[in-house]
């Protein structure tokens, strides 16, 4: 059953990864200019030569089916920017450091958002809940880069506690995991809030207590299990953004991630760099949502993996 | 000693929209190895006064206050949470409604059954291969087959009424002396509620419990119950046997209930007239006047007392002479009776009565004002 319902998820992410690939691909070059068109004018022979030597005055669908083949084998091409360099080099060596920050700010979103969440949920209407549901409004309003430079100005600046730039040991990773972090996180204690505020309402709870399990019992053999499942949906998607770096945070903090080339590759009409972080990321939102998905029935026995229990 | 003494029990609530009491004057009794039926209208405060009776009322918005609560000899009257706890499961024990809601449905049948049966095998140390074959032997006690198997499946492979019998299992794992049932069959098909019925029945007799069970349903309480109570608004208006009760219903409110049971004779519903009374602003006098097609107007002047089980002025009427009202009254009311009476039996149904509505001018009329109590 597990095997056949894999199998057909397989298929339809590799249509997806497709489709992916074949609209940035077309998207990309339907903008104007391309990876050596800069400001100051090359000579066209030149341009011509280079052009010539990347294939780039091919036909577009000459390139697109040379890519595909590429790309079946894992290869992503060589950057037109960093000479020398493959997309599979820099995805390699910044992988690493965005996954680490990554991982960093999920446990800490995924603990302290579940946690505040079901603080809030178990007082309503206490100062508790007032200063998390205060906290977590604001962590969600309040855009990442002023977290980032307000906990620089608090944490590296005004009490020097951790430095506040480059990556080079866990010292170097508290400010940034909790700027990345802090966004998730509140969302993940609305969540959490919302539907454990829910979940308590239910019978089963007062069927629980009625058996005379304590509160921390109930709460955490009964309560708890229910209220987790939307996070874990959210779960998905949030661990491939997260991994894959940020932009923002890896400028603000001088970190060597993937984030970076998600926005300069495009500045650049790195063609290459481009679709090659944009599979890469497509394909841990395809694996993360899988994952999920498979590990939901061991969570939520009502999901099965046959299709025809509908009963 | 009796299994739930229970004196003057009121609960209020306490809403956005200001205290509201639900509950008002409540007193039970129950002997071990009886059966009180409560029946009355949903917002009658029936599941809250079985709630009291194991201090599940959420404590940051209710008082639960009574002048004596004894359950199974222990007095409640002013336990905390911990108290209670140490109480549920192991004396009293629930079986709730609604059996596709009161189950986890993350949690196996076995997870949830064991669990209960823990809670009281921590005191005297079982392992954990006895409390399995406990809760085995708690299925196949409330008719369920193949327990083993039963035990590893979740809530939602299991049909309403095998649900159900797990909700009972799980209630009868503690060993409880009272059980409390709170319209166990109403989310289930008739076959089903029939089959559920017999099971309560006949554990009850051989566990020998005290059971409480309320329901919507008239019969449910006719078949199952040796007392009951009928609740209108937060307070008991009628309570006795069954026999006597549903044999000679003395309240209003009873007699239409009873007359709005559909037979196979009947084309159309009857249906008391008129809504369950706000809480918030229930009527003067008492609650169910304005639907009371015998509605005098000391009905909505003042509250009656309950006096020989029933709350009610038409019998208070005719009975006992009553201070606040004059004797020509007394005499016009009983003729009135009378009359209603004898109308009832000639037609075998209810009869216009005059209402006096709350939009009467109640604080105007004068005690030895008789005239327009009853249009002659």
């Amino acid at each position: 059953m597990v095997g056949t319902y894999l199998f057909k998820r397989l298929i339809g992410a590799v249509v997806v990864m497709w489709a992916i690939i074949t609209i940035t691909f077309m998207l990309m070059h339907a903008i104007p200019g391309g990876p050596f068109t800069e400001e100051k004018k090359l000579p066209p022979q030149i341009k011509a030569t280079i052009e010539a030597t990347y294939h780039l005055n091919d036909p577009v669908w000459v390139q697109y089916t040379d890519y595909m083949k590429h790309v079946v084998q894992f290869d992503l091409g060589p950057s037109y920017k960093y000479l020398g360099r493959s997309v599979n080099d820099i995805i390699g060596e910044s992988f690493p450091v965005s996954a680490q920050l990554g991982l960093g700010a999920l446990v800490f979103a995924v603990i302290g958002g579940v946690a505040a969440g079901i603080g809030s949920a178990l007082k309503p209407n206490t100062w508790l809940d007032y200063i998390i549901t205060f906290g977590s409004t604001l962590g969600i309003s309040v855009p990442t880069f002023i977290i980032g430079a307000l906990l620089v100005y608090w944490l590296g600046f005004v009490c020097p506690i951790f430095p506040v730039a480059l990556w080079k040991g866990p010292a170097y990773m508290v400010l940034p995991i909790l700027t990345l972090g802090a966004q998730p996180m509140a969302f993940i204690a609305r969540l959490t809030r919302s539907t454990m505020l829910d979940v308590m309402q239910q019978e089963y709870i007062k069927t629980a207590r009625a058996k005379g399990l304590s509160n921390w019992d109930v709460i955490m053999k009964h309560a708890l299990g229910n209220a987790i499942l939307p996070v874990l949906t959210y779960l998905g998607p949030l661990a491939a953004a997260l991994l894959t770096g940020s932009f923002i945070v890896e400028t603000i903090f001088a970190i060597p991630g993937l984030g970076k080339y998600f926005v300069t590759s495009i500045y650049n009409r790195d063609y290459t760099v481009i679709l090659g972080v944009t599979i890469f990321y497509s394909a841990l939102v395809v694996g993360f949502n899988l994952l999920v998905d498979l590990l939901y029935p061991f969570v939520d026995p009502r999901v099965t993996m046959e299709e025809e229990d509908k009963s | 000693m009796s299994l739930v003494t229970m004196e003057n029990l009121r609960v209020t609530f306490h809403t956005f929209a200001g205290d509201v009491e639900v509950v008002r004057d409540v007193s039970l009794n129950l002997e071990a190895g009886e059966v009180l039926g409560i029946v009355g209208e949903s917002g009658c405060g029936k599941s809250v006064t079985v709630q009291a009776l194991m201090g599940l009322l959420p404590r940051d918005i209710t008082t639960v206050k009574a002048e004596a609560l004894q359950v199974a000899d222990t007095d409640c009257k002013n336990f905390g949470e911990a108290s209670w706890r140490n109480l549920r499961g192991s004396c009293v024990a629930m079986v709730f409604q609604d059996p596709m809601t009161a189950l986890n449905p993350i949690l196996s049948v076995g997870t949830q059954l064991i669990e209960s049966i823990k809670l009281r095998a921590k005191r005297s140390r079982e392992t954990l291969g006895d409390v399995k074959a406990e809760a085995a032997a708690l299925l196949q006690k409330v008719g369920i087959s193949d327990p083993d198997r039963r035990l590893s499946q979740y809530p939602h492979e299991l049909s309403g009424g095998m649900r159900q019998r797990v909700v009972i299992a799980m209630a009868l794992a503690g060993k409880p002396r009272l059980l409390l049932a709170d319209e166990p069959t109403t989310a289930l098909d008739v076959t089903t509620e029939a089959q559920i019925l017999l099971l309560l029945k006949d554990l009850i007799k051989t566990e020998h419990m005290g059971l409480i069970i309320i329901s919507h349903n008239l019969r449910v309480i006719a078949q199952m119950c040796d007392r009951m109570a009928v609740m209108y608004a937060g307070q008991i208006v009628e309570e006795g046997t069954v026999e006597a009760l549903l044999g000679n219903p003395r309240h209003p409110y009873l007699q239409g209930l009873l007359q709005s049971l559909p037979t196979m004779a009947t084309t159309k519903l009857q249906a008391i007239g008129g809504q369950p009374p706000d809480l918030y602003s229930l009527p003067m006098g008492c609650s169910f006047h304005p639907r009371c097609p015998k509605a005098m107007r000391i009905c909505a002047r003042e509250m009656p007392r309950l006096e020989d089980n029933l709350r009610c002025w038409l019998a208070k009427a005719k009975i006992t002479p009553c201070p606040t009202v004059s004797g020509e009254l007394l005499e016009k009311c009983d003729a009135y009776c009378n009359r209603l009476a004898a109308a009832n039996d000639a037609k075998g149904q209810s009869v216009e009565g005059e209402p006096a509505t709350a939009t009467a001018p109640l604080g105007a009329t004068n005690n030895t004002n008789a005239e327009g109590t009853v249009k002659s």
